[in-house]
Protein backbone atom coordinates (compact mmCIF):
# COMPACT_ATOMS: atom_id res chain seq x y z
CA UNK A 1 0.00 0.00 0.00
CA UNK A 2 2.51 2.60 0.99
CA UNK A 3 4.51 1.62 -2.45
CA UNK A 4 1.20 2.61 -4.36
CA UNK A 5 0.51 5.46 -2.40
CA UNK A 6 4.56 6.94 -3.48
CA UNK A 7 4.22 5.85 -6.71
CA UNK A 8 0.27 7.74 -6.66
CA UNK A 9 1.90 10.57 -5.36
CA UNK A 10 4.77 10.66 -7.64
CA UNK A 11 2.56 10.13 -10.48
CA UNK A 12 0.59 13.65 -9.40
CA UNK A 13 3.79 15.53 -8.63
CA UNK A 14 5.24 14.24 -12.43
CA UNK A 15 1.52 15.79 -13.75
CA UNK A 16 1.91 19.13 -12.17
CA UNK A 17 5.56 19.64 -13.33
CA UNK A 18 3.68 18.38 -16.78
CA UNK A 19 1.29 21.02 -16.33
CA UNK A 20 3.19 23.93 -15.32
CA UNK A 21 5.81 23.20 -18.23
CA UNK A 22 3.17 22.94 -20.67
CA UNK A 23 1.84 26.35 -19.40
CA UNK A 24 5.23 27.54 -19.35
CA UNK A 25 6.19 26.06 -22.62
CA UNK A 26 2.88 27.82 -24.23
CA UNK A 27 4.45 31.44 -22.93
CA UNK A 28 7.74 30.84 -24.46
CA UNK A 29 6.37 29.56 -27.50
CA UNK A 30 3.80 32.97 -27.93
CA UNK A 31 6.25 35.05 -27.09
CA UNK A 32 8.94 33.52 -29.77
CA UNK A 33 6.02 33.75 -32.21
CA UNK A 34 5.27 36.95 -31.62
CA UNK A 35 8.83 38.26 -31.80
CA UNK A 36 9.20 36.10 -34.94
CA UNK A 37 6.15 37.59 -36.38
CA UNK A 38 6.99 41.32 -35.44
CA UNK A 39 10.63 40.87 -36.79
CA UNK A 40 9.09 38.62 -39.86
CA UNK A 41 7.11 42.10 -40.60
CA UNK A 42 9.89 43.98 -40.05
CA UNK A 43 12.00 42.28 -42.23
CA UNK A 44 9.43 42.35 -45.60
CA UNK A 45 9.93 44.82 -48.43
CA UNK A 46 9.26 48.48 -47.07
CA UNK A 47 7.13 50.66 -48.77
CA UNK A 48 6.36 54.40 -48.32
CA UNK A 49 3.07 55.12 -47.53
CA UNK A 50 0.82 57.75 -46.92
CA UNK A 51 -3.21 58.49 -45.43
CA UNK A 52 -5.43 57.01 -48.04
CA UNK A 53 -7.28 60.65 -47.86
CA UNK A 54 -3.85 62.38 -48.94
CA UNK A 55 -3.71 64.74 -52.00
CA UNK A 56 -0.06 62.71 -52.81
CA UNK A 57 -0.30 59.47 -54.86
CA UNK A 58 3.26 59.31 -55.65
CA UNK A 59 6.52 59.95 -54.98
CA UNK A 60 9.85 59.50 -56.38
CA UNK A 61 12.68 58.46 -54.22
CA UNK A 62 14.53 61.66 -54.17
CA UNK A 63 11.00 63.36 -52.72
CA UNK A 64 11.33 60.70 -50.55
CA UNK A 65 14.81 61.69 -49.61
CA UNK A 66 13.41 65.16 -49.38
CA UNK A 67 11.13 64.53 -47.05
CA UNK A 68 12.94 62.13 -44.06
CA UNK A 69 16.13 63.81 -44.56
CA UNK A 70 14.75 66.96 -43.39
CA UNK A 71 15.21 69.54 -46.73
CA UNK A 72 11.10 70.23 -47.43
CA UNK A 73 8.30 70.28 -44.69
CA UNK A 74 6.05 69.49 -47.68
CA UNK A 75 4.93 66.62 -50.45
CA UNK A 76 5.83 68.19 -53.68
CA UNK A 77 2.07 69.09 -54.27
CA UNK A 78 2.98 71.72 -51.25
CA UNK A 79 0.64 70.03 -48.74
CA UNK A 80 2.60 69.64 -45.53
CA UNK A 81 4.61 66.16 -44.13
CA UNK A 82 4.61 64.69 -41.10
CA UNK A 83 7.04 61.68 -41.37
CA UNK A 84 7.35 58.90 -38.79
CA UNK A 85 10.21 56.99 -37.86
CA UNK A 86 9.52 52.55 -37.03
CA UNK A 87 11.42 52.22 -33.52
CA UNK A 88 14.45 53.21 -32.24
CA UNK A 89 17.21 50.20 -32.89
CA UNK A 90 14.33 48.33 -35.16
CA UNK A 91 15.96 46.42 -38.42
CA UNK A 92 13.00 47.69 -40.39
CA UNK A 93 14.48 51.14 -39.43
CA UNK A 94 18.03 51.04 -40.42
CA UNK A 95 16.92 48.76 -43.32
CA UNK A 96 15.31 51.98 -44.61
CA UNK A 97 17.86 54.61 -44.53
CA UNK A 98 20.63 52.14 -45.91
CA UNK A 99 18.18 51.67 -49.23
CA UNK A 100 17.46 55.43 -48.80
CA UNK A 101 20.09 57.36 -48.48
CA UNK A 102 23.05 53.86 -47.67
CA UNK A 103 23.59 55.81 -44.12
CA UNK A 104 23.84 53.71 -40.98
CA UNK A 105 21.07 54.37 -38.49
CA UNK A 106 24.08 56.11 -35.91
CA UNK A 107 25.14 58.27 -39.16
CA UNK A 108 20.96 59.33 -39.47
CA UNK A 109 21.16 60.02 -35.95
CA UNK A 110 24.45 62.26 -35.70
CA UNK A 111 22.85 64.24 -38.84
CA UNK A 112 19.49 64.39 -37.33
CA UNK A 113 20.93 66.22 -34.01
CA UNK A 114 23.18 68.71 -36.53
CA UNK A 115 20.00 69.68 -37.97
CA UNK A 116 18.11 70.07 -35.21
CA UNK A 117 20.20 72.23 -33.37
CA UNK A 118 21.23 73.82 -35.78
CA UNK A 119 17.50 74.64 -35.89
CA UNK A 120 16.35 74.06 -39.67
CA UNK A 121 14.04 70.61 -38.58
CA UNK A 122 12.83 68.10 -36.68
CA UNK A 123 13.35 64.64 -37.27
CA UNK A 124 10.63 62.26 -38.33
CA UNK A 125 8.01 61.28 -35.30
CA UNK A 126 9.49 58.80 -33.05
CA UNK A 127 6.93 55.46 -32.79
CA UNK A 128 6.97 53.14 -30.57
CA UNK A 129 6.46 49.94 -32.29
CA UNK A 130 4.70 49.16 -35.58
CA UNK A 131 1.00 49.17 -34.83
CA UNK A 132 1.65 52.61 -33.88
CA UNK A 133 3.50 53.76 -37.31
CA UNK A 134 0.40 52.14 -38.62
CA UNK A 135 -2.24 54.66 -36.37
CA UNK A 136 -0.19 57.46 -36.73
CA UNK A 137 -0.61 57.08 -40.80
CA UNK A 138 -4.35 56.03 -40.39
CA UNK A 139 -5.16 58.72 -38.32
CA UNK A 140 -2.85 61.59 -39.73
CA UNK A 141 -4.14 62.85 -43.14
CA UNK A 142 -0.25 64.32 -43.81
CA UNK A 143 1.32 61.87 -42.31
CA UNK A 144 4.13 59.44 -44.35
CA UNK A 145 5.54 56.70 -43.47
CA UNK A 146 7.35 53.25 -44.54
CA UNK A 147 6.56 50.25 -43.37
CA UNK A 148 6.12 46.49 -44.46
CA UNK A 149 4.12 45.69 -47.37
CA UNK A 150 1.64 42.71 -45.40
CA UNK A 151 0.68 45.43 -42.33
CA UNK A 152 -0.92 48.02 -45.58
CA UNK A 153 -4.45 48.99 -45.18
CA UNK A 154 -7.21 50.05 -47.02
CA UNK A 155 -6.55 53.35 -45.12
CA UNK A 156 -3.68 53.70 -46.69
CA UNK A 157 -1.76 54.13 -50.20
CA UNK A 158 1.72 52.88 -51.57
CA UNK A 159 3.45 56.36 -53.06
CA UNK A 160 7.20 54.76 -53.43
CA UNK A 161 8.57 51.46 -53.19
CA UNK A 162 11.95 50.32 -53.25
CA UNK A 163 13.41 48.41 -56.64
CA UNK A 164 14.50 45.14 -56.10
CA UNK B 1 29.31 107.19 -24.71
CA UNK B 2 30.30 103.54 -25.14
CA UNK B 3 27.96 102.87 -22.09
CA UNK B 4 24.85 104.44 -23.70
CA UNK B 5 25.64 102.74 -27.00
CA UNK B 6 25.90 99.52 -25.21
CA UNK B 7 22.45 100.01 -23.26
CA UNK B 8 21.04 101.14 -26.80
CA UNK B 9 21.90 97.68 -28.40
CA UNK B 10 20.61 95.58 -25.15
CA UNK B 11 17.29 97.81 -25.88
CA UNK B 12 16.88 97.04 -29.60
CA UNK B 13 17.60 93.16 -29.17
CA UNK B 14 15.33 93.25 -26.33
CA UNK B 15 12.94 95.53 -28.01
CA UNK B 16 12.93 92.79 -30.92
CA UNK B 17 12.69 89.90 -28.41
CA UNK B 18 9.64 91.01 -26.54
CA UNK B 19 8.15 91.71 -30.21
CA UNK B 20 8.59 87.59 -31.39
CA UNK B 21 7.46 87.09 -28.41
CA UNK B 22 4.45 89.08 -28.72
CA UNK B 23 3.77 87.68 -32.56
CA UNK B 24 4.18 84.18 -30.78
CA UNK B 25 1.87 84.30 -28.38
CA UNK B 26 -0.73 85.78 -30.71
CA UNK B 27 -0.52 82.92 -33.08
CA UNK B 28 -0.67 80.85 -30.31
CA UNK B 29 -3.93 81.79 -28.94
CA UNK B 30 -5.04 81.09 -32.68
CA UNK B 31 -3.70 77.47 -33.58
CA UNK B 32 -4.78 73.98 -31.85
CA UNK B 33 -1.71 72.39 -33.55
CA UNK B 34 1.01 74.50 -30.79
CA UNK B 35 3.68 72.02 -30.23
CA UNK B 36 7.03 72.80 -27.49
CA UNK B 37 9.72 70.54 -27.51
CA UNK B 38 13.07 70.45 -25.82
CA UNK B 39 16.03 69.65 -26.74
CA UNK B 40 19.57 69.60 -25.52
CA UNK B 41 23.19 68.44 -25.86
CA UNK B 42 25.97 68.01 -23.83
CA UNK B 43 30.09 67.79 -23.59
CA UNK B 44 32.12 66.92 -20.60
CA UNK B 45 35.99 67.09 -21.94
CA UNK B 46 38.63 67.74 -19.93
CA UNK B 47 41.96 69.40 -21.76
CA UNK B 48 45.32 69.06 -20.94
CA UNK B 49 48.18 70.52 -22.89
CA UNK B 50 51.57 70.57 -22.25
CA UNK B 51 53.27 74.16 -22.34
CA UNK B 52 53.14 76.34 -19.33
CA UNK B 53 53.64 79.61 -21.02
CA UNK B 54 50.46 79.38 -23.39
CA UNK B 55 46.85 79.23 -21.79
CA UNK B 56 44.77 77.31 -23.97
CA UNK B 57 41.36 77.76 -25.31
CA UNK B 58 38.94 76.38 -27.87
CA UNK B 59 37.58 79.60 -28.98
CA UNK B 60 38.32 83.23 -29.58
CA UNK B 61 35.54 84.45 -27.57
CA UNK B 62 36.82 81.74 -24.44
CA UNK B 63 39.07 82.10 -21.33
CA UNK B 64 42.40 81.22 -21.71
CA UNK B 65 42.90 78.63 -19.27
CA UNK B 66 46.17 76.70 -17.27
CA UNK B 67 46.22 73.07 -17.65
CA UNK B 68 44.26 70.76 -17.01
CA UNK B 69 40.81 71.54 -17.08
CA UNK B 70 37.50 70.72 -17.78
CA UNK B 71 36.27 74.42 -18.62
CA UNK B 72 37.77 74.66 -22.47
CA UNK B 73 35.95 72.10 -24.42
CA UNK B 74 32.99 71.10 -22.00
CA UNK B 75 29.28 72.57 -23.27
CA UNK B 76 26.06 72.37 -22.17
CA UNK B 77 23.19 73.72 -24.46
CA UNK B 78 19.47 73.17 -24.21
CA UNK B 79 17.11 74.25 -27.29
CA UNK B 80 13.03 75.01 -27.18
CA UNK B 81 11.24 74.45 -30.60
CA UNK B 82 7.65 76.25 -30.54
CA UNK B 83 5.54 74.79 -33.57
CA UNK B 84 2.88 76.75 -33.82
CA UNK B 85 1.56 75.88 -37.15
CA UNK B 86 2.80 74.09 -40.09
CA UNK B 87 3.77 77.80 -41.76
CA UNK B 88 5.21 79.09 -38.05
CA UNK B 89 7.53 78.32 -35.66
CA UNK B 90 10.41 79.62 -33.37
CA UNK B 91 13.52 78.33 -32.03
CA UNK B 92 15.41 79.31 -29.02
CA UNK B 93 19.03 77.80 -28.00
CA UNK B 94 21.14 78.69 -25.02
CA UNK B 95 24.63 77.00 -24.87
CA UNK B 96 26.70 77.44 -21.74
CA UNK B 97 30.24 77.41 -22.12
CA UNK B 98 33.61 79.04 -21.11
CA UNK B 99 33.01 82.71 -22.53
CA UNK B 100 35.23 85.29 -21.05
CA UNK B 101 32.96 87.94 -21.28
CA UNK B 102 30.02 86.34 -19.60
CA UNK B 103 27.20 88.74 -20.70
CA UNK B 104 23.93 86.75 -20.98
CA UNK B 105 23.66 87.58 -24.96
CA UNK B 106 27.29 85.88 -25.23
CA UNK B 107 25.29 82.41 -24.31
CA UNK B 108 22.22 82.78 -26.63
CA UNK B 109 22.98 81.18 -29.96
CA UNK B 110 19.41 80.86 -31.69
CA UNK B 111 15.93 83.16 -30.78
CA UNK B 112 14.36 83.40 -34.06
CA UNK B 113 10.67 83.23 -35.21
CA UNK B 114 10.39 81.43 -38.63
CA UNK B 115 7.71 81.77 -41.61
CA UNK B 116 7.47 79.32 -44.03
CA UNK B 117 5.01 80.19 -46.48
CA UNK B 118 6.09 77.77 -49.03
CA UNK B 119 7.62 74.85 -49.57
CA UNK B 120 11.16 76.51 -50.86
CA UNK B 121 10.83 79.49 -49.02
CA UNK B 122 12.05 80.69 -45.29
CA UNK B 123 11.79 83.93 -43.13
CA UNK B 124 13.82 84.02 -39.92
CA UNK B 125 13.76 86.96 -37.81
CA UNK B 126 15.34 87.48 -34.78
CA UNK B 127 18.91 85.87 -33.76
CA UNK B 128 20.19 83.65 -36.33
CA UNK B 129 23.38 81.57 -36.80
CA UNK B 130 25.20 83.40 -39.20
CA UNK B 131 26.22 80.40 -40.83
CA UNK B 132 29.27 81.43 -42.27
CA UNK B 133 31.20 77.85 -42.22
CA UNK B 134 30.43 74.40 -42.97
CA UNK B 135 29.62 73.49 -39.24
CA UNK B 136 28.95 77.11 -37.52
CA UNK B 137 25.31 75.85 -37.55
CA UNK B 138 26.25 73.23 -34.75
CA UNK B 139 29.94 73.62 -33.81
CA UNK B 140 28.45 73.24 -29.82
CA UNK B 141 27.01 70.06 -30.67
CA UNK B 142 30.16 67.57 -29.79
CA UNK B 143 27.83 64.92 -30.49
CA UNK B 144 27.42 65.54 -34.37
CA UNK B 145 31.22 65.97 -35.30
CA UNK B 146 33.74 63.11 -35.11
CA UNK B 147 36.65 65.72 -33.29
CA UNK B 148 36.52 66.67 -30.23
CA UNK B 149 36.15 70.28 -31.30
CA UNK B 150 35.67 71.78 -35.02
CA UNK B 151 39.57 72.39 -36.13
CA UNK B 152 40.74 75.07 -33.91
CA UNK B 153 42.31 77.15 -36.69
CA UNK B 154 39.13 77.77 -38.80
CA UNK B 155 36.70 77.61 -36.22
CA UNK B 156 38.26 79.64 -33.10
CA UNK B 157 38.06 83.12 -35.04
CA UNK B 158 35.00 82.41 -36.20
CA UNK B 159 33.06 81.74 -33.23
CA UNK B 160 33.49 85.97 -33.04
CA UNK B 161 31.04 86.05 -35.20
CA UNK B 162 28.60 83.09 -34.46
CA UNK B 163 25.24 84.81 -34.83
CA UNK B 164 23.55 87.72 -36.06
CA UNK B 165 20.61 89.74 -35.45
CA UNK B 166 18.33 90.73 -38.24
CA UNK B 167 16.63 88.54 -41.15
CA UNK B 168 17.20 85.39 -42.61
CA UNK B 169 15.87 84.59 -46.13
CA UNK B 170 16.46 81.18 -47.01
CA UNK B 171 15.17 79.43 -50.91
CA UNK B 172 15.43 75.76 -51.14
CA UNK B 173 15.69 74.29 -54.54
CA UNK B 174 16.08 70.79 -56.20
CA UNK B 175 19.00 71.21 -59.34
CA UNK B 176 19.72 68.25 -60.68
CA UNK B 177 19.90 65.22 -58.48
CA UNK B 178 20.99 67.45 -55.81
CA UNK B 179 19.58 70.19 -53.23
CA UNK B 180 20.44 73.52 -53.19
CA UNK B 181 20.07 76.01 -50.22
CA UNK B 182 20.68 80.50 -51.18
CA UNK B 183 21.08 82.16 -47.58
CA UNK B 184 20.50 85.91 -46.93
CA UNK B 185 21.32 87.51 -43.92
CA UNK B 186 21.03 90.64 -43.11
CA UNK B 187 21.42 92.42 -39.73
CA UNK B 188 23.71 92.99 -36.91
CA UNK B 189 26.33 91.37 -34.46
CA UNK B 190 28.29 92.35 -31.25
CA UNK B 191 31.19 90.25 -30.90
CA UNK B 192 32.42 90.36 -27.13
CA UNK B 193 35.68 89.39 -26.09
CA UNK B 194 37.70 89.82 -23.09
CA UNK B 195 41.53 89.71 -22.55
CA UNK B 196 43.35 90.43 -19.80
CA UNK B 197 43.12 94.40 -19.83
CA UNK B 198 39.12 94.14 -20.18
CA UNK B 199 36.33 93.88 -22.41
CA UNK B 200 36.86 94.27 -26.79
CA UNK B 201 33.58 94.66 -28.13
CA UNK B 202 32.26 96.07 -31.43
CA UNK B 203 28.86 95.99 -33.71
CA UNK B 204 29.67 94.91 -36.84
CA UNK B 205 26.40 96.37 -38.42
CA UNK B 206 25.24 96.22 -41.91
CA UNK B 207 26.29 92.71 -41.74
CA UNK B 208 24.90 91.20 -45.55
CA UNK B 209 25.93 87.51 -45.60
CA UNK B 210 25.14 85.10 -48.71
CA UNK B 211 25.69 81.62 -48.52
CA UNK B 212 25.25 79.18 -50.89
CA UNK B 213 25.01 75.03 -49.85
CA UNK B 214 24.60 72.41 -52.47
CA UNK B 215 24.29 68.44 -51.36
CA UNK B 216 24.27 66.08 -53.76
CA UNK B 217 24.46 62.20 -53.00
CA UNK B 218 27.08 61.67 -50.06
CA UNK B 219 28.53 65.21 -50.99
CA UNK B 220 28.27 68.59 -49.80
CA UNK B 221 29.64 71.93 -50.79
CA UNK B 222 29.15 74.96 -49.32
CA UNK B 223 30.62 78.76 -50.11
CA UNK B 224 29.91 82.33 -48.37
CA UNK B 225 30.54 85.73 -48.57
CA UNK B 226 30.19 87.93 -45.77
CA UNK B 227 30.54 91.69 -45.10
CA UNK B 228 29.75 94.35 -42.47
CA UNK B 229 31.08 97.76 -40.77
CA UNK B 230 32.88 97.91 -37.75
CA UNK B 231 30.91 100.70 -35.30
CA UNK B 232 31.48 101.86 -32.23
CA UNK B 233 34.22 99.75 -30.61
CA UNK B 234 34.73 99.18 -27.06
CA UNK B 235 38.57 98.64 -26.35
CA UNK B 236 39.95 98.57 -23.01
CA UNK B 237 41.67 101.83 -21.88
CA UNK B 238 41.61 103.28 -25.30
CA UNK B 239 40.62 106.34 -24.40
CA UNK B 240 43.78 106.64 -22.08
CA UNK B 241 46.49 105.64 -25.85
CA UNK B 242 44.19 108.45 -27.39
CA UNK B 243 45.32 110.54 -24.99
CA UNK B 244 48.81 109.49 -24.60
CA UNK B 245 49.02 110.00 -28.85
CA UNK B 246 47.14 113.39 -29.21
CA UNK B 247 49.73 114.58 -26.15
CA UNK B 248 52.70 114.29 -28.65
CA UNK B 249 53.12 116.97 -31.22
CA UNK B 250 51.98 115.82 -34.77
CA UNK B 251 55.45 116.90 -36.39
CA UNK B 252 57.10 114.60 -33.41
CA UNK B 253 54.67 111.62 -34.29
CA UNK B 254 53.76 112.16 -38.05
CA UNK B 255 51.81 109.14 -37.69
CA UNK B 256 49.54 109.91 -34.90
CA UNK B 257 46.08 109.43 -37.11
CA UNK B 258 47.02 106.63 -38.66
CA UNK B 259 47.87 104.87 -35.03
CA UNK B 260 44.45 106.18 -33.88
CA UNK B 261 42.94 105.20 -36.74
CA UNK B 262 43.92 101.69 -37.35
CA UNK B 263 43.71 100.69 -33.96
CA UNK B 264 40.17 102.30 -32.79
CA UNK B 265 38.70 100.06 -36.02
CA UNK B 266 35.65 102.90 -36.09
CA UNK B 267 34.00 102.40 -39.53
CA UNK B 268 36.09 99.95 -41.13
CA UNK B 269 34.94 97.52 -43.34
CA UNK B 270 35.23 93.45 -42.65
CA UNK B 271 34.87 90.66 -45.37
CA UNK B 272 34.70 87.17 -45.03
CA UNK B 273 35.22 84.73 -47.53
CA UNK B 274 34.99 80.68 -47.23
CA UNK B 275 34.38 77.66 -49.34
CA UNK B 276 34.21 74.25 -48.15
CA UNK B 277 33.77 70.82 -49.22
CA UNK B 278 32.52 67.22 -47.36
CA UNK B 279 32.22 63.93 -48.64
CA UNK B 280 30.32 61.57 -46.52
CA UNK B 281 30.34 58.10 -47.54
CA UNK B 282 29.41 54.66 -46.19
CA UNK B 283 33.54 54.44 -44.74
CA UNK B 284 35.23 57.88 -45.29
CA UNK B 285 34.36 61.08 -44.13
CA UNK B 286 36.36 63.57 -45.58
CA UNK B 287 35.84 67.39 -45.42
CA UNK B 288 37.85 70.63 -46.40
CA UNK B 289 37.20 74.25 -45.86
CA UNK B 290 39.24 77.60 -46.27
CA UNK B 291 38.34 81.06 -45.31
CA UNK B 292 39.66 84.63 -45.42
CA UNK B 293 38.92 87.82 -43.37
CA UNK B 294 39.90 90.71 -44.32
CA UNK B 295 39.96 93.96 -42.37
CA UNK B 296 41.94 97.39 -41.63
CA UNK B 297 41.44 96.82 -37.91
CA UNK B 298 44.53 95.94 -35.96
CA UNK B 299 42.88 94.53 -33.37
CA UNK B 300 40.75 91.76 -35.32
CA UNK B 301 43.79 90.45 -37.38
CA UNK B 302 42.91 89.65 -41.22
CA UNK B 303 43.56 86.45 -41.75
CA UNK B 304 43.93 83.09 -43.96
CA UNK B 305 42.55 80.04 -42.21
CA UNK B 306 41.99 76.16 -43.54
CA UNK B 307 41.24 72.38 -42.60
CA UNK B 308 41.38 69.12 -44.54
CA UNK B 309 40.25 66.07 -42.35
CA UNK B 310 39.95 62.53 -43.12
CA UNK B 311 37.87 59.55 -40.94
CA UNK B 312 37.31 56.61 -41.44
CA UNK B 313 33.91 54.67 -40.16
CA UNK B 314 34.71 51.11 -38.53
CA UNK B 315 31.54 50.15 -36.80
CA UNK B 316 31.12 52.01 -33.65
CA UNK B 317 34.43 53.68 -34.17
CA UNK B 318 35.69 56.37 -36.38
CA UNK B 319 39.32 57.11 -36.34
CA UNK B 320 40.61 60.83 -37.54
CA UNK B 321 43.70 62.47 -38.82
CA UNK B 322 43.46 66.64 -39.84
CA UNK B 323 45.26 69.43 -40.11
CA UNK B 324 44.79 72.95 -39.90
CA UNK B 325 46.03 76.44 -40.19
CA UNK B 326 45.61 79.77 -39.17
CA UNK B 327 47.94 82.98 -40.90
CA UNK B 328 47.65 86.23 -40.36
CA UNK B 329 47.68 88.20 -43.52
CA UNK B 330 50.02 90.94 -42.88
CA UNK B 331 53.20 89.41 -40.73
CA UNK B 332 55.32 92.17 -41.22
CA UNK B 333 53.30 94.92 -40.73
CA UNK B 334 54.84 97.30 -37.83
CA UNK B 335 54.90 101.54 -36.94
CA UNK B 336 58.15 102.76 -37.37
CA UNK B 337 59.51 104.69 -34.81
CA UNK B 338 60.05 108.66 -35.85
CA UNK B 339 63.16 110.63 -35.92
CA UNK B 340 63.00 112.28 -32.92
CA UNK B 341 64.63 115.78 -33.16
CA UNK B 342 67.38 115.77 -30.44
CA UNK B 343 66.24 118.77 -29.01
CA UNK B 344 63.42 117.02 -28.07
CA UNK B 345 62.85 117.03 -24.17
CA UNK B 346 64.25 113.32 -22.95
CA UNK B 347 60.89 112.30 -21.29
CA UNK B 348 59.01 112.95 -24.46
CA UNK B 349 61.52 111.08 -26.53
CA UNK B 350 60.87 108.52 -24.60
CA UNK B 351 57.30 108.66 -24.21
CA UNK B 352 57.43 108.38 -28.00
CA UNK B 353 59.51 105.35 -28.32
CA UNK B 354 57.55 103.90 -25.80
CA UNK B 355 54.26 104.76 -27.41
CA UNK B 356 55.53 102.95 -30.43
CA UNK B 357 57.06 100.01 -28.99
CA UNK B 358 53.87 99.41 -27.35
CA UNK B 359 51.56 99.54 -30.43
CA UNK B 360 54.13 97.07 -31.97
CA UNK B 361 54.07 94.96 -28.99
CA UNK B 362 50.04 94.57 -29.03
CA UNK B 363 50.29 93.95 -32.96
CA UNK B 364 52.35 91.26 -32.39
CA UNK B 365 50.96 89.71 -29.65
CA UNK B 366 47.58 89.47 -31.78
CA UNK B 367 49.25 88.28 -35.30
CA UNK B 368 48.55 84.37 -35.74
CA UNK B 369 50.96 81.78 -37.43
CA UNK B 370 49.66 78.72 -36.02
CA UNK B 371 49.43 75.20 -37.50
CA UNK B 372 48.10 72.03 -35.78
CA UNK B 373 48.18 67.94 -36.62
CA UNK B 374 45.62 66.42 -35.32
CA UNK B 375 44.68 62.42 -34.54
CA UNK B 376 42.46 60.97 -32.56
CA UNK B 377 39.25 58.27 -32.17
CA UNK B 378 35.76 58.85 -31.98
CA UNK B 379 33.24 55.87 -30.02
CA UNK B 380 30.12 55.76 -30.84
CA UNK B 381 29.34 53.20 -27.51
CA UNK B 382 26.00 53.51 -26.92
CA UNK B 383 22.83 55.69 -28.86
CA UNK B 384 23.10 59.64 -28.13
CA UNK B 385 26.20 58.88 -26.58
CA UNK B 386 29.80 59.32 -28.05
CA UNK B 387 33.36 59.29 -26.40
CA UNK B 388 36.46 60.66 -27.65
CA UNK B 389 40.28 60.91 -27.82
CA UNK B 390 41.98 63.68 -29.19
CA UNK B 391 45.94 64.46 -29.47
CA UNK B 392 46.76 67.98 -31.05
CA UNK B 393 50.37 69.18 -31.83
CA UNK B 394 50.22 72.75 -32.51
CA UNK B 395 53.18 74.93 -33.94
CA UNK B 396 53.22 78.56 -33.30
CA UNK B 397 55.88 80.27 -35.54
CA UNK B 398 57.25 83.60 -34.18
CA UNK B 399 55.80 85.89 -33.23
CA UNK B 400 52.00 86.01 -32.11
CA UNK B 401 49.78 83.75 -30.01
CA UNK B 402 46.72 84.95 -31.29
CA UNK B 403 44.58 82.38 -31.29
CA UNK B 404 45.43 81.46 -27.32
CA UNK B 405 46.51 83.31 -24.12
CA UNK B 406 49.88 83.92 -22.75
CA UNK B 407 51.18 83.67 -19.28
CA UNK B 408 54.83 84.81 -20.45
CA UNK B 409 55.44 89.08 -21.13
CA UNK B 410 54.82 89.95 -24.91
CA UNK B 411 58.36 90.84 -25.29
CA UNK B 412 59.14 86.77 -24.19
CA UNK B 413 57.22 85.14 -26.59
CA UNK B 414 58.32 83.04 -29.68
CA UNK B 415 58.50 80.08 -31.34
CA UNK B 416 55.87 77.64 -29.69
CA UNK B 417 55.36 73.87 -29.51
CA UNK B 418 52.55 72.76 -27.35
CA UNK B 419 50.37 69.32 -27.36
CA UNK B 420 46.84 69.10 -26.08
CA UNK B 421 45.40 65.59 -25.13
CA UNK B 422 41.54 66.07 -24.89
CA UNK B 423 38.91 63.28 -23.43
CA UNK B 424 35.57 63.76 -23.69
CA UNK B 425 32.28 62.36 -23.76
CA UNK B 426 29.20 64.13 -25.63
CA UNK B 427 25.47 63.18 -25.51
CA UNK B 428 22.33 64.49 -27.06
CA UNK B 429 18.89 64.49 -25.48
Amino acid sequence: MKEVAIFSLLTRLLQVMVQRASWLMVCILLCLSSATVSQAAQDEPLVVVVNQASGVDTLTKKEVVDIFMGRYNRFPNGQVAYPVDLPQGSSGKSHFYMQLVNQSERKIQSYWSRLLFSGRAKPPEASESLPDVVNYVVSNEEAIAYLPRTLITSEMKIVFQFSS
Amino acid sequence: MFSSLVRSCHQSITGMTLSIAAVMAGLMAHSALAEVTFNGFATVAVTTHSNDDIQYRSSLVNRPRNSPSLAPDSVLGGQVNYYINDRWDAVAQVVLQDRADTAASNYLEMAFLRYRPTRHWSFKLGRVNSNLYMLSEYKPVGYAQIWARPPLEFYSNASVVSSVDGLEVVHSQDVGEGFLELGLIVGQTQPRLKGSSGKLRANFKELVSLSARYSWKEWQFKSTYASGTVDNPQIPQFDVFTQAVNSVPSQLLPQQDELLTRFSGEGDRIKYLAGGVKYDGERWNVQGEVGSVDVDWLLFTSLRFGYLSVGYYMDEFTPFVSVSGAQSKDMDFRFSTPDIPPSTPPELAAGIVGLIAGSNATITDLLVDQYSLSAGVNWHFYPSWVAKAQLDHIRMDNPGTGLFGNNALIDDVGEERMNVFTLSVSTVF
